[in-house]
């Protein structure tokens, strides 16, 4: 009897330590599943005392949960959300501006331009063509090296792209395909690509996993979703067409309104602190300190050298007009092929 | 025969009291009185009005008034609805909607009316299984379906000739998938509608030298009629605002509940977003008026004095029944059993080796076993209160003496979640739920809004099982019971629940099969600690992991089939239990 | 020693019902004594149910007071009211033994357990269903299932019992059985009863008087005797038993015209500025032997109804039809037959007239 009392007496006391002792963060994200243990386990090998509560879901919809929360905004932190996302975002006023320690640090691309940044940014998650080696075989399809050469008919039927309506994988591909051929030579190039799609899809990371089961040939997706596929154990080659690729930086910020901004600040330190950046770097090519990045396994070397220089800003700007654009000339007669 | 005996002793005790009527009758008592008496069951009923509204109408009110909002909140009238109907390609989404949710509704009535035909016109064997083998789509999630009609129809499709070219994403897809998983629920509204035939109109016809074709024109349809027009209305609403289906295999053919996904998830604009919830509330709407207005022309054909139809051995008979069931439980089978392959192969299509593998959740990403248990948590617990909420306000409204007023807008209100799709009652919890002025915001992220979610999302099709087993019981049950100064409460306890058992046991099974399978309203709602199954599912595909996600389906489905099977054994138990006293009434 | 329950006395007071424009009861009046057992009687969808079930207390009534014994019942929820009911579907709890289900009343008012069940076993016996207490309702034939009803209703001695067309699911045998017995029953204890009934056959039966109903208005209340030779209205003349009409001019106070004869009236004409409806029941004309008679026809047709014939006559010169009921020995002694002439008297004791 007298042991359970002290047992229990302890077990309350060490509760209530333990209460005092851990803050916990709500962290909203659409970071990988796979990932978020290993990005928590770190953190906390530095900072114990932080517990995260991770909501994670597809970017499309913690975005429209972020948005939709927007009165009562339930996220402390948002770590690992792509950069146009966050945008949306710090123009709704929904962002606390914040320079973590280290910012010097960061590419001067992955970071929001204000003097007090109301984003960080982690790494850079880029486009790529998933293209299956069995069926491309099976169907004499060459290996494609450019965007350019996925307008070549030999392809027809056989590419799966996002719909840039949908997906921000697919408004990813279009804008940089705007920004590097310019918009006419763009739209026309679009317009040759149409021709060889055999589907669009709702999700960015669809064309690729069809790609791996088969269900197409090529899938215009991104790196990725094809390199852990391949990982997997799919017949997925990874291109990365020679004109330069589409890029979105995946980044971290803090919600406005948290009532733990200490342990939010916390949180944004570490999340560009080497160490961070170290662990981006085992899923992802590029990541937001210059000089960090190692090569990862199938990605290719030149990662860096790859990706166009991404104009966010008229990217967001024209938003909208692309995806009228875009709408207008692909979308709802395409099925009546 | 037996008599009275007018010469026996027959004791008057005198000192039974006869009434109690109140001796200090005052103004005050006569208050009570009336209150207790009738005015307790309107507000009851007011208050369940109060409950819905707060779990549908409030929430659906704060989303679709910015349909008529620009971003910054301003009025701005119909501007939305203009710019949304000027920029193309809307007409095609709204008509292709109409045209695969009726194309769907054909196909889905029609097998349904076979299947329901087979199983209680002829005599095959083993119906109970086959009953159990029909409703099995609705223990499956809907992401089961998507999977294997890809590998069976697929590119890869072991079936894939079977479409002569043609492709499984698309509208054929959608309708192959909307039939999969509304087949049940028109089964069911058939099945009822069947069950009940009168043997007497099958003698008459007979007796008229009718042949069997005649007989079934002239009898067996006119009979189910109302079970058909009811079962079209439920599957072309479910079919028009389902997105799941159409946003995994539909490919670009684009709906309008595709269409709301484009303008939330993949733009977020929430307005615009709203406005195809609108306009998707039309044509459901009308689908439910129409239902209404027939149904106000039924009047009970099986009457107290009906003969329960037994249908005559007949082979030939059994023979086309047989033939009219086979390819709905071949294809129903073909679709479960593909999943179920699905789940153990390694690497489809290119490593067919089978593994136990992808069932160990532990080591999946989007919850693993937690979200398991959260699922149960989250069906079980919307079993409860969802069955205790439907058949309460059922109750209060078929068997308490209400203003008709009172139970239109009850019926409305109990009636309009199925005309809402699931992502628009998520999004429209956020808004009014998460509100800082909302004073009960602290549910927001817990299981408990998943909870209410869920059960006004399944809300309509639960109240209206409800209200079919109440309306069948003898309407003068209360006045009886009045009349020997019974409460309504009580016989309320021992009557009209012990009566209305099978139903309940139905509704509660119909809760707890949904909660653990839905995932469109959900998916807004769950919180760090609520990630759900079913969702798990969704991410696991999403993440490639299509193995595993077929894995996570088909534990979803073998509990639910679990619960299904706990459910028939209590019905059976129920049944034999009381089989006395039904004896001759069913 | 049979002790017999005071039944209660009822009135009902200048009751009106409203469904919305729709009249259903207009300006009711009735005083129902003490044991008494009083039949609304009409065709459906006169008012008699509504009626019925206002004095329980299941509908309200737009306006009107409601007196039992000494009590304003008027406002009064059914459950503080004094009565059994008896339902045309018998609304037995099927999930509850014949036992419960007569003992479901007597539990609502918290009597001992004990003499529950001496009560139980009392009623059964007296409507001869000991042998059945154990069953559930759907094991029992329909009359079996009306006496537990019955017994249910009773089981905790009200005042007044009110029985909803108790017979009318029953078929004839069992009817005409049940009738007698709940007769007997009530006249044994003594129970003021109200039966709802549209068979005017099963009315003039059982009831100590008949309240005839049409229209949302009692058109007539009197014993079965009353009714039937002195109906209030051609509405009562017509629903109560057979009746021949024939449209007719007064002549005097006492005289009307009939074709081209006049005809001498018993009873005072009614005050009426239209013509007058006479009015004759088929066993109340006398046939004669050819040449006897007033009035001389041709036999239609005639219909074999067991104890009597119906048999229609052509009356000449008015080119009116009459419906004559005759035993068959006078029909034979009159040698009737189809296409026969025929005389006949229309005794002016017998004719009624009624405004038109």
């Amino acid at each position: 009897m007298k042991h359970l009392k002290k047992a229990l007496a302890l077990a309350a006391l060490m509760a209530a330590v333990n209460a005092n002792a851990q803050t916990e963060l709500t962290v909203y994200t659409a970071v990988e599943a796979e990932d978020l243990k290993k990005y928590a386990a770190r953190f906390n090998e530095d900072h114990p005392d932080i517990k995260i509560n991770w909501v994670r879901d597809s970017t499309g919809v913690i975005t429209a949960r972020l948005l939709a929360e927007k009165e009562n905004p339930q996220a402390d932190v948002v770590w690992g959300l792509a950069g146009t996302s966050l945008l949306l975002l710090k123009n709704e006023g929904m962002l606390t501006p914040y320079a973590p320690e280290g910012l010097e640090k960061l590419s001067p691309k992955f970071r929001d331009r204000d003097e007090t940044p109301s984003w960080v940014g982690m790494d850079a998650w880029m486009a790529a063509v998933c293209v299956n080696t069995i069926e491309a075989e099976k169907n004499n399809l060459p290996m494609p090296t450019s965007w350019q050469d996925l307008t070549n008919p030999v392809y027809r039927g056989h590419v799966v792209m996002p719909n840039p309506n949908s997906s921000g994988t697919g408004f990813l591909d279009v804008s940089a395909w705007l920004q590097l051929m310019g918009e006419d030579k763009g739209w026309e190039f679009m317009d040759g690509l149409h021709q060889n799609i055999s589907r669009y899809t709702h999700s960015g990371s669809k064309p690729c996993k069809m790609a791996a089961s088969g269900e197409t040939s090529i899938g215009v997706s991104f790196a990725f979703r094809g390199a852990r596929l391949k990982e997997k154990g799919a017949p997925l080659e990874l291109v990365f067409p020679e004109e330069g690729l589409g890029w979105e930086v995946e980044a971290t910020a803090i919600v406005d309104g948290t009532d733990k901004l200490e342990a939010a600040q916390t949180l944004v330190d570490w999340s560009i602190t080497r160490q961070a950046m170290e662990m981006y770097n085992e899923g992802y090519a590029i990541v937001a300190m210059p000089g960090v990045a190692q090569p990862v396994e199938h990605f290719p070397a030149n990662a860096e050298a790859l990706i166009i220089d991404n104009d966010f800003g008229w990217a967001a700007s024209n938003r909208e007009a692309i995806l009228t654009e875009w709408a207008r000339r692909y979308d709802g007669k395409s099925e009546a092929k | 025969m037996p008599s009275f005996h007018p010469g026996k002793t027959f004791m008057m005790d005198s000192s039974v009291p006869l009434t109690s009527p109140s001796r200090r009758a005052g103004a005050l008592s006569e208050l009570r009185q009336r209150v207790t008496g009738r005015w307790l069951f309107a507000l009851l009923l007011v208050l369940g009005c109060a409950v819905l509204s707060l779990l549908v109408l409030a929430p659906l009110y704060t989303l679709l008034s910015k349909s008529v909002e620009n971003k910054a909140g301003d009025f701005v009238g119909l501007d939305n609805f203009a710019h949304y109907l000027s920029s193309g390609g809307i007409e095609s989404a709204f008509f292709n909607s109409l045209w695969v949710a009726g194309l769907s509704t054909l196909v889905v009535v029609g097998l349904a009316f076979m299947a329901a035909w087979a199983l209680t016109r002829t005599r095959l064997p083993m119906t109970g299984w086959i009953r159990g083998v029909l409703v099995l789509p609705i223990l499956a999630p809907s992401l089961l379906p998507a999977i294997s009609l890809v590998y069976l129809f697929g590119n890869q499709g072991v079936l894939k000739s079977w479409l002569f070219g043609a492709e499984i994403y698309g509208p054929i897809g959608i309708i192959m998938g909307s039939c999969f998983w509304t087949f049940p629920h028109a089964l069911m509204i058939l099945l009822t509608a069947m069950d009940n035939a009168d043997g007497r109109h099958y003698e008459a016809a007979t007796a008229l030298k009718a042949s069997p074709w005649r007989t079934f024109w002239t009898v067996t349809v006119p009979g189910a009629r109302y079970g058909l027009v009811s079962a079209a209305f439920v599957v072309f609403t479910l079919v028009i605002t389902d997105f799941g289906v159409p946003k995994v295999i539909g490919g670009q053919f684009d709906v309008l509940a595709t269409d709301i996904y484009k303008q939330v998830i993949g733009q977020q604009k929430f307005e615009m977003g709203a406005v195809v919830s609108v306009l998707l509330l039309l044509p459901a709407m009308l689908a439910f008026l129409a239902d209404r207005y027939v149904q106000r022309k039924q009047s009970a054909s099986f009457t107290a004095r009906s003969v329960p139809y037994r249908p005559r051995r007949d082979h030939r008979r059994d023979v086309i029944g047989a033939v009219m069931l086979a390819p709905t439980i071949l294809f129903i089978l073909a679709i479960i059993g593909m999943a179920v392959y699905a789940s153990f192969v390694t690497f489809w299509p290119y490593n067919l080796e089978l593994s136990l593998n992808n069932y160990q959740f532990g080591r999946m990403d989007g919850g693993g076993w937690g979200a398991y248990t959260n699922s149960l948590q989250m069906a079980l617990g919307t079993m409860v209160i969802g069955t205790l909420l439907v058949f309460f306000n059922a109750w209060l409204m078929e068997r308490t003496p209400q203003p008709r007023l009172l139970t239109g807008v009850f019926q409305f209100l109990s009636l309009l979640p199925l005309a809402v799709p699931g992502l628009v009652l998520g999004l429209s919890y956020i808004f009014f739920f998460n509100h800082p002025d909302n004073p009960i915001n602290g549910i927001y992220g817990t299981l408990f809004i998943l909870i209410l979610c869920t059960v006004s999302h399944f809300y309509a099709v639960s109240h209206l099982t409800a209200v079919t087993a109440l309306k069948q019981l003898d309407q003068e049950f209360e006045a009886v019971g009045e009349s020997l100064k019974a409460s309504r409460w009580r016989v309320l306890f021992t009557v009209t629940l012990p009566l209305c058992l099978p139903a309940i046991l139905d509704v509660a099974l119909y809760l707890f099969v949904n909660a653990m399978t839905t995932v469109s309203a959900v998916v807004f709602l769950y919180g760090h600690d609520s990630q759900l199954a079913s969702v798990a599912v969704l991410n696991m595909d999403e993440a490639g992991d299509i193995a595993p996600a077929a894995a996570m389906a088909i534990l979803i489905t073998t509990t639910c089939a679990a619960a299904k099977l706990i459910q028939g054994g209590l019905r059976f138990w129920v049944d034999r239990s009381t089989r006395a006293w039904r004896q001759g009434t069913e | 020693m049979i002790q017999h329950t005071q039944g209660s006395r009822l009135e009902v007071r200048g009751v009106n019902k409203f469904f919305g424009e729709f009249c259903a009861l207009k300006d009711i009046n009735l005083t129902i004594e003490p044991g008494e057992l009083v039949c609304f009687l009409g065709p459906s969808g006169c008012g008699k149910t509504t009626l019925l079930r206002i004095i329980a207390g299941l509908e309200q009534q737009s306006c009107g007071t409601l007196r039992q014994g000494d009590v304003d019942i008027s406002q009064k929820p059914p459950r503080d009211r004094d009565f059994g009911i008896v339902f045309q579907s018998y609304a037995l709890f099927p999930n509850m033994t014949v036992t419960d289900n007569v003992a479901y009343g007597l539990r609502s008012i918290g009597m001992p357990k004990a003499r529950v069940r001496d009560r139980v076993d009392e009623l059964l016996a007296v409507v001869g269903l000991e042998d059945h207490a154990r069953k559930y309702p759907a094991q029992l034939s329909g009359g079996q299932q009306q006496r537990v009803a019955l017994a249910r209703a009773l089981a905790p001695s009200p005042g007044l019992l009110l029985l909803d067309e108790p017979l009318s699911a029953l078929d004839a045998k069992v009817r005409h059985h049940l009738r007698s017995e709940i007769r007997s029953l009530q006249k044994q204890l003594g129970v003021t009863t109200i039966m709802v009934t549209h068979d005017q056959e099963e009315a003039l039966a059982m009831a100590d008087r008949v309240v005839v109903m049409n229209n949302g208005v009692i058109e007539q209340v009197g014993t079965p005797l009353d009714i039937y030779q002195q109906p209030a209205s051609a509405f009562v003349a017509s629903f109560i038993g057979a009746m021949n009409f024939f449209d007719s001019a007064p002549v005097n106070g006492q005289r009307v015209r009939l074709g081209n004869r006049e005809l001498d009236l018993v009873r005072p004409l009614p005050a009426t500025p239209d013509g007058i409806r006479l009015a004759i029941r088929p066993e109340d004309v006398h046939l004669l032997p050819q040449g006897d008679g007033e009035w001389e026809g041709q036999v239609q047709a005639m219909d074999y109804l067991g104890a009597f014939i119906r048999t229609h006559v052509r009356l000449h010169g008015v080119e009116l039809d009459l419906v004559v009921d005759v035993d068959p020995r006078s029909a034979r002694q009159l040698e009737l037959r189809v296409g026969g002439a025929v005389c006949l008297n229309l005794p002016s004791d017998a004719l009624h007239c009624f405004a038109a």
